[in-house]
């Protein structure tokens, strides 16, 4: 039996009148690295936040090791040092980049030349023992995300929450972060990292879950494309595949992500003249059944994936690799990210 | 406009022959103002970090209450604690009146709003993240606060600089509880007021230039401080 580092049960937070988390199960096995992916503003960091114990969900259960959270100050305090959160952007202390490194272990109370000692050690592991001496403050955006790394990983947690952790961080030394953050379920360490990116989820995590608007899907979601709101016409649209356009009903611009919800796309065996703007014609790719739904990927250029009922399906009789049009409205598209034009 | 100047040049001439008896205000002014600030920094730092940090109900209305405090006139504060000094009053066993030790009661009471609404500032002023990477480094709430002061040490030691600022150049609670006694409880506030009461302007001008050099210098010190502090 695998045992779960971390494990969540019908999880809220909200901020005021937001409610920024709803999940109902999330757990993480001990051992792995996991990915939560989403656009930003999904909740990813409130969650890491969360289950770092340095802020109470509105409700809910938090379970770390089988252990609850929230129940007795020492009991948290306990759990709290085998749990380390570093964050988007890490705060340096106003010291040398040794002396944060050794934060962690002096917290500890390990003795001044041995946390040197694996203060350096760390350092040397994420390539920048030749800043040692250096005020950490004027590091760039990298290097202090690196040092954030070391200094997490120094005192050699069970758990690491990262979020973003290879934002900012130059290509040169993205192989080394990503190396270290392979090896840490062998020095047993359990990894949870966010990532806006799939590439980055599905390179490193062995389990990837995604979180959009708060509310989690244990896979990534279906649907779910990144691109370039542009004006065409008058209207906002964006390009997913070429001669693949979707109509947009948002007031937002510029890079952004849209998720369609399979269970808002309709199909049809011929192209239809419906009132729905977006419709894209393929042919169908995968079928799978899932309960009483069908799960339909219509290969558009991109795959569209519809959940029709098993119903609607054998009444359509469809077939694999036999031409269909997707159809979905505007409005059933949800835009995160983008600027307001 | 003559009469001024010529106070003034007087003034100048005694600077150069400054007596004892003024060397011994000073040392007074200097010792108690150093020690009311000390206690009321030991009070207000700890306060000022825990209600700054805090999410309470009523964390306005203590804010509030603590800048009306702000404006405590120090004949007030001399009041209240003759009062419970003199013999006959609520601390009278304790014999304190008319004592160095009246005078820093009062000057901490004094400073004691001010070192706290300032440090509550500047708590809430440190980055969030202060707060949150040393609690995920396993940081007990000890080394938290410590770190808190580190981070913030520039707005700090601004709270310092004032509290001594506050307490050095008044003379309300050192005239109502020191007594103004030659040689054990006479401040260079106190002679100030004493001298040019007596009509010996030149003397009180004099007092006046020295008490302002040396809070000059103690503000020049805390700024070099400050300055090597936030690089």
């Amino acid at each position: 039996m695998t045992t779960c580092a971390v494990e969540v049960r019908g999880l809220t937070k909200d901020y005021g009148p937001r409610r920024v988390l709803d999940m109902d199960r999330f757990t993480v096995e001990a051992g792995s690295i996991s990915a939560v992916v989403g656009p930003n503003g999904s909740g990813k960091t409130t969650l890491l936040g969360i289950l770092a114990t340095l802020e109470p969900p509105t409700s809910g259960e938090i379970l770390l090791w089988g252990k609850p959270v929230g129940r007795s100050r020492t009991a948290d305090r306990r759990l709290r040092r085998r749990v380390v959160m570093v964050h988007e952007h890490p705060w340096m202390f106003h010291t040398t980049v040794l002396g944060n490194v050794e934060y962690g272990l002096a917290a500890r109370g390990v003795g001044r030349r041995q946390a040197q000692h694996r203060a350096a050690e760390a350092l040397e592991r994420v390539g920048l023992a030749h800043v040692a001496g250096w005020f950490a403050p004027a590091l760039s955006a990298g290097e202090a995300r690196r040092t954030a790394l070391a200094r997490a990983l120094a005192i050699a947690p069970d758990l690491a929450l990262l979020d973003e952790p290879l934002a900012d961080v130059d290509a040169q030394h993205r192989g080394t972060v990503e190396r270290i953050l392979r090896e840490l379920p062998a020095r047993g360490t359990t990894v949870l990292l966010t990532t806006h990116r799939l590439e980055t989820a599905y390179r490193l995590a062995d389990r990837c879950a995604s979180l959009i608007g708060g509310s989690l899907r244990d896979s990534l979601p279906d649907n779910h494309f990144s691109g370039t709101i542009a004006e065409s016409g008058g209207e906002p649209v964006m390009t997913i595949a070429p001669g693949c356009r979707l109509h947009l009903a948002t007031p937002l611009r510029g890079p952004a992500h849209v998720v369609i919800d399979p269970r808002t796309v309709i199909l049809s065996r011929e192209p239809a003249h419906t009132s729905a703007r977006n419709c894209f014609t393929g042919r169908i790719a995968a079928l799978a059944a899932e309960g009483d739904r069908v799960r339909v990927t219509v290969d558009v250029g991109v795959p569209i994936v519809a959940l029709i009922t098993d119903r609607s399906f054998r009444e359509m009789n469809l077939q694999l690799g036999e031409p269909v049009s997707a159809v979905f409205k505007t409005v059933s598209l949800e835009v995160y990210g983008g600027k307001p034009s | 406009m003559r009469w001024t100047l010529e106070q003034l040049a007087e003034a100048l001439r005694l600077l150069g022959s400054l007596d004892r008896q003024v060397l011994s205000a000073l040392a007074l002014s200097l010792g108690v103002a150093t020690l009311s600030t000390v206690l009321a920094m030991a009070a207000g730092v700890p306060i000022g970090i825990a209600v700054g940090l805090a999410r309470f109900r009523g964390k306005r209305i203590l804010t509030t209450v603590l800048h009306a405090l702000l404006a405590l006139p120090t004949v007030l504060i001399g009041l209240v604690l003759y009062t419970a000094l003199s013999s006959r009053g609520l601390l009278g066993s304790w014999r304190l009146l008319y004592t160095p030790a009246a005078i820093v009661m009062g000057q901490c009471i004094l400073a004691l709003p001010l070192v706290t609404a300032l440090v509550l500032a500047a708590a809430e002023g440190v980055d969030p993240r202060v707060r949150l990477t040393a609690l995920t480094l396993g940081a007990s709430r000890w080394r938290i606060a410590r770190t808190i002061l580190a981070e913030g040490r520039g707005a700090f030691l601004a709270a310092v600089v004032a509290g001594f600022g506050r307490v050095f150049g008044e003379v309300g609670i050192s005239m109502m509880l020191g007594g103004n006694i030659r040689g054990y409880t006479r401040t260079v506030t106190t002679a100030i007021a004493l001298e040019t009461a007596k009509g010996e302007v030149p003397l009180g001008i004099a007092l006046g230039l020295v008490l302002m050099f040396v809070a000059l210098a103690v503000n020049l010190l805390f700024l070099h401080l400050r300055r090597r502090a936030t690089p």
